[in-house]
Formats: structure tokens, C-alpha cells, sequence
């Protein structure tokens, strides 16, 4: 537990200010997801991501996602070695303990479903041959909000797959004011050391799956995910996957504040992060202005926690 | 925390004391000390894990263990690891330990002393009945309930028909009082008051169990209740008598500690013959009726007998009684002269003669009576049934099995050849005697129909009381006018020429009644409590008769019966089984059995109950939680608190914090609002004290009586 404290520090400060986000991003890492980072560039998201790889003594790949992006340039390329007469693996960035794909939304839809296949299965093939991908292992993956040229919409499928969504947002006034006082000469990363070894990783994802989960929790969950395929504002509605994905989180956030239980409290404090992005809204909705984040809060004030 | 503690102590204190009410069944010296050691030990772990768990069931089940340890020390030590710890020696010597307690149970009578197969079996099942009780009482908040496995020990007294000592019952009302008073709040609604309704409720649903129990059960199962109804003048009787051999037939023979009741001399005990101080003449077919006879006269210097017969002075004795206890004189059974320094008075229908003043001390009198003719010759050629007897005297009680006797009756008398009354009475009598069919007892075996003379000619096993009533009721059948008359054998005459009657003498037997010379008695009781027979009734001499060939089977049967039928093959088991009166194990009586099992089945039902009620418990506490929740709730909806249907109860007490004014409303809603989470969310769904949270819903709810106040006071000019 002190070692999550840790991390949880080494994150804090490379994102000051928003401690709900820093629980957000490390509960997703403890619960073996993937995060969807929701931001306009230049707000930290590398610098997140490499902090976490750094701290549980991991290793960092980095993907910019172009339209010409092929999948073998994600996992890697088998190679034959004139000398030897072998054929030689040379993996790709994909094996990393954290792996950022920046704008992913970049990309030909053949290379994003490349990269989430990896993402579920946690294994490469390459020419036959299976490659285990590291321990631990999450994506980070950005969107840029805006709807620019040259970008593809991620498909809901595939949206699926990733457990959370955060936006990290601006910093608050105080903390800007320092990074601009610093003039962006002072390392964003300094002073970050590795805090967990892969296997203190295990242990605690182990710790966090044995966190108990009430029967009135997992009913009010599914009233929740059954109200979001209800809403007037929704046309397709949380998969079960989403459900899934919402009681893993949801214990990953019990346990990171030292509870062996879950309460609707997390589930709550979760949700937007986690049902939004899976929201395909109605078109009436959207010509509205409605935005998915809207629907999950209302649904959320709306459906009682005891049943 | 202190009152789980005082309530597991109370119920131990119960269930020690309702072991002292198999005292009378098996000797304290056989379990008082593992018994009281299991208790004990169980007591303190249950307290120390109570201490250091919250969880409800693990103590009772680490004190289970800690009693099979305890129990394996005190049994098995030799064979046990550390001599504590069960091995398989262990385990099987405890196996047949028990198997030895069950023969015991089987052949010894009670009270048993020397078995302590039985003292391991006592051990046992005080042992569960504690943890049940305690599981039901501290987990399951029901005390009352918790009555139903301390019962299930008093079962055993009441299904046998055993005397208890008052103190054990003394003990274990106080005791179960005490269960009750430490917890208490279990009557209490979730509003903290008790409800008349529900107390009127529980009264009448008690009153209900214990009329179908007591009266409506027995009857529909036709075995005796055990409900007695006593007349007042039974009940001014009951303590004044010391020849109390508790005439009913379904109870053991209880003797009084030997004390010398009188001493006589001037003649010899064979002379004198047994001592009549009363007769009883009416029998509801299990206990003979105590009614004191109406009619009264004056017995000053006149001889006393029934009938005016012709009387010249015969034999005399002295009579010097020391400790009597009752106001009926002993008498001998002949036509008498009683001389005594206090008024007496005469029933010439009941044969008894009463002093008018209980005797002051020392009582001393003289007896002058003469002997009748009654040899065999002379009672051979008088015929009883011509005489116009009080119907009273043949009445056979109307249980059902009268024709059941009367047929077992005139099977006896065709066997034996016998014509005249006389030879009938005799072949009876002998048939009563026979050691090899009839056993002396002075227990009796539990109840299976409701004609206990029918049981005992069933079972064979009994006292006096039994040989005397049975004779007397098949006496009846033939049309001989029959009676019992109690009181003393003659007893052993000393060295100084005068005898002494000890209380251990009292005795029952059964007196005829003859044309011409009166009541005659016979002497049905085999044994050294019988003495000998009357001169004109012998035993046949070192012949026995030959058994009927249809003893008693139950196979016409009045009612539904509960019993199992006895086969042929059991009966002549029976009648072949050794003198000493055991029976081989294997063979045993499975209507003996049949307590053991209403007990064991009763405590499976008791410790599926105990589950439930812990269960129930639950499901009542979190209600009342969730109650007091939902009261809470709307005081900071009332007070303009921000709560939504989607809000959790931590987002409700922060609502709570914006608007509640005084800050133990505040601190007891959060301590609420975490209960909740608790018991909704937690593992295993960890519940509070209701007592708490009506605590806490009373200062939230005070908040708002604060704020109304405060509010009318802001408005007041």
C-alpha cells in the first residue's frame, strides 16, 4: 500500500492539482485497462504516461498515429539474418510497459484495430509466431477533440475496449502559474523513481480483484448501465463489457482508499469516465448540444442507490 | 459487549441447572465435574472470542471445539494426543463409551451411579443444549427462545415420569429470568417501545403451545399427560403423609429416607401381618384416587370392621408410632379393638381409622384383633360375586384395554384349572409372582397406552403399586369386588421382643372382598418387598405355571398408537431374556429408545431454528437500519438538504453537514450513514446495535425540534 501511496505521489506531480484524475489514471493501471485520453495537445499527456512507466520500473513506447501508419510498425518485424540463417524478432514499440499512441484517431481503422487487438489479447503475432507482450501492460491513448482533417472516429467496438476516458484538462491557476514561472525549464520529471517492481504490480492487482462487491451494488450497476440503454438521449446504450470494466474500476478506487469494499460512491465518481466515451448519442441529442457526459450525470442523479 | 458476556453466563447458569433435573435418572457424581468443566470452558471462549470478533457464529464454533477437547480430556485421556487432543484411539474409545452408556440406560435403574458411558452422553448434551441455547440467546437476540434447547433437557424428566428437585426448577426459572432481563430489547420495536400488542400475542401464542403439549398432544397420542389435576384435599394431604408411595402407577417409586415409623410388640411380625392406614377404591386406569372417604363414626371402644361380625378377644399388640406424619392409624388387616388415648373416628367404608388431632410426638395405642378363618377350604366354598357390592369396587377404568385385561385374565384362571373365586384370585396371584415373567422394579418404564396396568402387564416391570393394581383391576374383570389397601409390612421383629416399621416398609397390596368374613388380602408383589405371602394364598410350590401363550400384544387397539406393535418374536425374546433382567443390547426395547430420539429430533429442529432466527435477526436489524435511515433521510430533506434518489449515503451526510445546525446531529448522521454502508456493502454485511441507531435516529430527529423551535421563537415579536 505505501508503494501505491508512492506512485500516487510521483503522479501527483506531474499533475498537480487533480488528485480525482491522478486516482483515475492509476485505478485503470491497477485494474490492467487501457485509458482514452480526451485533450487537446500540449496539456501533459506524455509526461503522465512516462512518469507511470518510470515509477513501476517499466519502459515507455511511443506511437504518433499517421494515416500511413501500418500495423507491423506497432508490433514489430521478423527479419532474416544472413550470417545466422534464422529469422530474427524485432519487436516494435508495442512492447513497453506503457505504450502511448498519440491521436490515435490518426490512423487507417486497419492499424487502430491492430492495436486493440493487442490491447485484449496482450500477446503480438508476428508470421505465425506468438510474442507475450510485457507485465504489466497499458495503452494510453490520446483523441483530439477538435474534428480535424485527416482523422478517423474511433468505432464504437473499439471505444469499447478502453476501461476509462479522462480529460486532464487545464491546471488550476496556482500550479500554471508555476509552470509558467519555471518557464518550462524545470524537468516535469524529475526526481520520479521507479516505486513498484512488476511484481509488486501482480500483488496488487491480486489485492484489488479481492475486493468485495455487494449484490446491492452490482444491482444498482445494473439498473445504471440499463437506464443509459433506456435514455431518450442514447442510441446505443453501455455494453456489458462496460459494466464489466465499471466493477473492476470501481474496486481498483475502493482499494486505493484502503477499502475492501465497493461502494455506489465509486461507482458514481466513475462513471462518466467510464460510460461516456461508450455512449453513441441520438441524433436529435446531439443537434441539441447534448454531450454524453450530461446523460451519464443525469442518469446517475436520477437512479437510486437503494433498491 | 458486557451484556454478551452476562447473558452467555446466564444461560450457562441455566442449562447447569436444568442438568440437576436428570439427578433423579443419573447420579451427580457422574457428570457434575465434566459437565460443569465443558460449561465453563465453553463460557470463556465464547467470551474471549466475543471479546476480539465481531463475526456471530465463529465463537460457538471454536467453543464446540474447545468442548470436544474438554470432553476428550475427561474421557479419553489416556488415548488422546497431549490428552486433550481426539485421536482415533480416542475417537473410538469415546465410541464405544457411548454404546456402553446406551446399555446402561437399558438395564440399569435409575438413579444410574455407575456408568460413565452415561455421565459421557450428560456431558454431550448439556454441552450442545449450552451452545445452542447461548447461539440463539447472544447471536440469534432471543433469549426466550433460547428456552426451547434448555427444555429439551427437562423433556427427558417429564417424558420419564421423574421426581425433579424444586431447586433445580427454582434455578433455572431464575436463571432463564436472568437470559431474559440481559436481553431484553429483543421485545422492543423499532420504535423502542414494547408493544402491549405483541407481548399479548407471545402470551397467547405460549398459552396455546403449552395446552396442545400438555393436554391436547397426550390425549390425541394417548399417553398421560403430564398435567395432574390434584383435589384441595389431595393437596392438604400431599405433605402431611409420610406413606406416600405415590399412587400413580406412571411414576417410579420414590422412597422416603428410612426413618422408623413405629415400633410394636406383644406380637410377632407373621402374626400381625402388614398394617393397613388407608384403601383406595377408585382408579382412572394410571393413578388411584385420593379422595378421603364422607362418612365418619365415632370408633370409641368398639370393635372396628366393616361388618358386624362375631368377635371374642384374640390377639393384642402394642403400637408405639414414633413418626407418622398423617392422621390414619395403621391397622391390621383382621376384625380389631383399637384402644387410644385421643378421639378416633371410623369409615367403615374405607376401612380407616382416623385420629381426630394429629398425633403430638410419640403416639402410642393398642390393637386387639382376632383371626378369622381363612384357609384355603373355607374362602374355596364363598363365592364374592354373589355378594351386592358398592359398584365402585368392580369399576374397571375406562381406558380402552379393559377387554385387553379381561382376556389376559380369563386366559390365567382357564390355565390354572381354576373354578371357585378363590382359586381364580390364587392363579392370579401366582401368575404375578412368577419371577420368570415378572420382574421387581422400582422404576417403571415409560409410558405407551393410556391404561397404565395394561403397560405394566406389558413391560412387567414395577413395585407394589403396579402388582397390587393389577390384581386388583383383574380381580374386577372376574366380577370379585377388589380394592388396594397402603401401608406397612409387618417388619423384623429385634432382639428386645418389640419390631420396628421403617418408612421403607410402606407397601400396596390388594384386599378382596368375601361373603362372610370380609376383606381378605392377597399378595401379588414377588420379592423382598412383598414379604411372604398370607397363609391361605400360597405360592405353588417351585412349579411354575405355564405362561399364556398370548401375552399381551398391542394389536387391539382403542386409538391411533404411537408405540411399535410388539411382535411374537420380541415377546418371547422377552421371556427368554436372563433373570437380572437384561436384555442383550441389539434387542433393546425400541419404545425405550423413543425419547432419545424425540430429543435428538427436537434439538435438530432447535439448531435449524437457532440458524434461522440468527438470520431473521439480521434481516430485522438491517431493517431497522434502513428504517432509521430512511427517517434520517428525510430530516435533511426537511431541513433543505440537497438529497437526491441517485445520492449515497455519504453524499446524504454531507448533505447533512450543510444543514443540519447542532453538530451531535451531524456527528450521529454520519455515524448512521456509515452503518448503512456497512451493512449494505461490507462483506458478510456487518450490522449494528439497533439500540445504537435509535440512538442516533433520536438525536437527528432533535436537530429538527431544535430548528422548529428556534424558527418559532425567530417568529415570535
Amino acid at each position: 500500500m505505501a508503494a501505491i501511496r508512492r506512485l500516487e505521489g510521483n503522479l501527483t506531480q506531474v499533475l498537480p492539482g487533480r488528485p480525482e484524475t491522478v486516482r483515475t489514471i492509476l485505478a485503470t493501471f491497477l485494474a490492467h485497462g487501457h485509458l482514452l485520453l480526451h485533450d487537446v495537445p500540449g496539456v501533459g499527456k506524455t509526461t503522465v504516461a512516462k512518469a507511470l512507466a518510470r515509477s513501476v520500473s517499466g519502459t515507455l513506447g511511443r506511437i504518433q498515429f499517421t494515416p500511413d501508419l501500418l500495423p507491423s510498425d506497432l508490433t514489430g518485424v521478423t527479419i532474416y539474418r544472413q550470417e545466422t540463417g534464422t529469422f530474427e524478432f524485432h519487436p516494435g514499440p508495442l512492447f513497453a510497459t506503457v505504450v502511448i499512441g498519440d491521436e490515435i484517431n490518426r490512423a487507417s481503422p486497419k492499424t487502430q484495430s491492430a492495436l486493440l487487438e493487442c490491447m485484449a489479447e496482450r500477446q503480438v503475432t508476428v508470421d505465425g509466431t506468438t510474442h507475450r507482450l510485457p507485465e504489466p501492460f497499458m495503452v494510453i491513448a490520446t483523441q483530439n477533440p477538435v474534428e480535424m482533417d485527416g482523422t478517423y472516429r474511433l468505432p464504437e467496438a473499439q471505444q469499447d475496449r478502453f476501461m476509462a476516458r479522462v480529460s486532464l484538462g487545464y491546471p488550476p491557476d496556482a500550479e500554471e502559474f508555476a509552470i509558467l514561472a519555471t518557464g518550462g525549464f524545470g524537468d516535469p520529471l524529475s526526481g520520479i523513481e521507479a516505486v513498484m517492481s512488476p511484481e509488486d504490480v501482480k500483488a496488487a492487482g491480486a489485492a484489488v480483484r479481492a475486493v468485495h462487491v455487494s449484490d446491492s451494488v452490482l444491482r444498482y450497476l445494473m439498473t445504471v448501465l440499463r437506464a443509459t440503454r433506456e435514455h431518450e438521449s442514447v442510441q446505443l446504450g453501455a455494453s456489458p463489457r462496460a459494466g464489466l470494466h465499471l466493477v473492476a474500476l470501481a474496486k481498483a478506487l475502493a482499494y486505493l482508499q484502503a477499502r475492501d469494499y465497493v461502494l455506489p460512491d465509486d461507482v458514481q465518481s466513475l462513471g462518466v469516465a467510464v460510460l461516456a466515451h461508450r455512449l453513441t448519442l441520438a441524433r436529435t441529442a446531439r443537434v441539441e448540444g447534448t454531450v454524453a457526459e450530461d446523460v451519464v450525470a443525469d442518469i446517475l442523479a436520477r437512479v437510486p442507490v437503494d433498491s | 459487549m458486557i451484556r454478551a458476556v452476562l447473558l452467555s453466563l446466564a444461560t450457562a447458569i441455566t442449562a447447569l441447572a436444568s442438568t440437576f433435573a436428570l439427578d433423579r435418572l443419573v447420579a451427580p457424581s457422574l457428570w457434575l465435574a465434566p459437565v460443569a468443566t465443558t460449561v465453563v470452558v465453553i463460557f470463556t471462549v465464547l467470551s474471549l472470542l466475543r471479546r476480539w470478533t465481531r463475526r456471530t457464529l465463529l465463537p460457538s464454533l471454536v467453543a464446540t471445539l474447545a468442548a470436544v477437547l474438554t470432553i476428550t480430556a475427561w474421557y479419553a485421556h489416556d488415548d488422546a494426543l497431549l490428552g486433550i487432543l481426539p485421536t482415533r484411539s480416542a475417537v473410538t474409545t469415546l465410541y464405544l463409551l457411548f454404546g456402553r452408556g446406551l446399555t446402561s440406560i437399558e438395564v440399569a435403574l435409575p438413579p444410574i451411579d455407575d456408568a460413565p458411558g452415561v455421565g459421557l452422553m450428560v456431558t454431550c448434551a448439556i454441552a450442545l443444549v449450552y451452545l445452542l441455547a447461548d447461539l440463539l440467546a447472544v447471536p440469534g437476540k432471543s433469549p426466550a427462545w433460547a428456552l426451547l434447547p434448555i427444555l429439551s433437557i427437562w423433556a427427558l424428566p417429564v417424558l420419564l415420569l421423574a421426581p425433579v428437585r424444586t431447586p433445580a426448577i427454582v434455578a433455572t426459572g431464575v436463571g432463564f429470568l436472568a437470559m431474559l432481563a440481559t436481553g431484553a430489547e429483543a421485545w422492543r420495536e423499532p420504535t423502542g417501545r414494547t408493544s402491549p400488542r405483541r407481548m399479548g400475542a407471545l402470551a397467547v401464542l405460549t398459552a396455546g403451545v403449552l395446552a396442545v403439549a400438555l393436554v391436547a398432544a397426550p390425549w390425541v397420542l394417548s399417553i398421560p399427560s403430564p398435567v395432574r389435576w390434584h383435589s384441595p384435599a389431595e393437596l392438604a394431604d400431599a405433605d402431611s403423609t409420610r406413606l406416600d408411595l405415590g399412587l400413580d402407577l406412571r411414576s417410579d417409586l420414590n422412597r422416603p429416607r428410612d426413618a422408623v415409623v413405629m415400633t410394636y410388640e406383644g406380637a410377632s411380625p407373621r402374626e400381625l401381618g402388614p398394617l393397613h392406614a388407608y384403601t383406595l377404591t377408585t382408579f382412572n386406569g394410571s393413578t388411584w384416587d385420593r379422595t378421603p372417604p364422607e362418612e365418619w363414626e365415632n370408633a370409641d371402644n368398639r370393635l372396628l370392621w366393616p361388618d358386624q361380625v362375631e368377635t371374642e378377644e384374640g390377639e393384642s399388640a402394642t403400637i408405639t408410632i414414633t413418626d407418622l406424619g398423617q392422621d390414619r392409624l395403621p391397622i391390621p388387616g383382621e376384625p380389631r379393638r383399637v384402644e387410644v388415648d385421643s378421639a378416633t373416628s371410623y369409615s367403615a367404608a374405607a376401612d380407616e381409622v382416623r385420629l381426630e388431632q394429629a398425633a403430638p410426638g410419640e403416639l402410642t395405642y393398642r390393637v386387639t384383633y382376632r383371626t378369622r378363618d381363612l384357609s384355603a377350604a373355607a374362602l374355596s366354598d364363598l363365592d364374592p360375586t354373589e355378594l351386592d357390592a358398592d359398584p365402585a369396587l368392580l369399576q374397571i377404568p375406562d381406558t380402552g384395554y379393559g377387554p385387553d385385561v379381561a382376556e389376559l385374565t380369563q386366559e390365567i384362571v382357564t390355565d390354572a384349572g381354576a373354578e371357585t373365586a378363590y382359586e381364580q384370585l390364587l392363579a392370579v396371584q401366582n401368575y404375578l409372582r412368577d419371577p420368570e415373567l415378572f420382574t421387581y422394579t422400582e422404576s417403571v418404564t415409560s409410558a405407551r397406552t393410556r391404561d397404565a396396568v395394561w403397560d405394566f402387564l406389558h413391560d412387567r416391570r414395577g413395585y407394589c403399586v403396579q402388582f397390587a393394581t393389577a390384581m386388583v383391576v383383574m380381580a374386577r374383570t372376574l366380577d370379585l369386588p377388589a380394592r388396594v389397601a397402603v401401608g406397612y409390612l409387618p417388619g423384623e421383629t429385634q432382639e428386645d421382643g418389640t419390631a420396628s416399621i421403617s418408612a421403607h416398609q410402606a407397601h400396596a397390596w390388594p384386599q378382596v372382598l368375601f361373603p362372610d368374613v370380609g376383606w381378605v388380602r392377597f399378595e401379588p408383589t414377588p420379592g423382598v418387598q412383598a414379604g411372604t405371602t398370607p397363609s391361605w394364598a400360597p405360592e405353588p410350590a417351585a412349579q411354575t405355571p405355564e405362561p399364556p401363550t398370548t401375552g399381551p400384544t398391542q394389536t387391539t387397539e382403542p386409538e391411533e398408537e404411537t408405540s411399535t406393535t410388539t411382535s411374537a418374536e420380541e415377546e418371547s425374546s422377552e421371556e427368554a431374556s436372563s433373570e437380572d433382567g437384561t436384555e442383550a443390547a441389539g434387542t433393546a426395547d425400541p419404545s425405550s429408545a423413543l425419547p432419545g430420539i424425540v430429543v435428538l429430533a427436537a434439538l435438530l429442529v432447535i439448531g435449524l431454528g437457532g440458524a434461522l432466527a440468527v438470520r431473521r435477526y439480521r434481516a430485522r436489524s438491517s431493517g431497522e437500519l434502513e428504517t432509521g435511515w430512511h427517517q434520517a433521510v428525510g430530516v435533511v430533506r426537511a431541513a433543505g438538504g440537497q438529497v437526491r434518489p441517485g445520492s449515497t449515503p455519504r453524499a446524504v451526510a454531507a448533505a447533512g453537514d450543510d444543514v443540519l445546525s447542532s453538530e451531535s446531529a451531524r456527528s450521529a448522521l454520519h455515524a448512521l450513514a456509515a452503518a448503512v454502508e456497512r451493512s449494505r456493502y461490507a462483506p458478510g454485511g456487518r450490522d449494528a446495535d439497533p439500540q445504537t441507531v435509535r440512538e442516533w435516529v433520536t438525536q437527528i430527529k432533535s436537530d429538527r425540534k431544535d430548528r422548529d423551535e428556534m424558527k418559532e421563537r425567530a417568529d415570535a415579536p
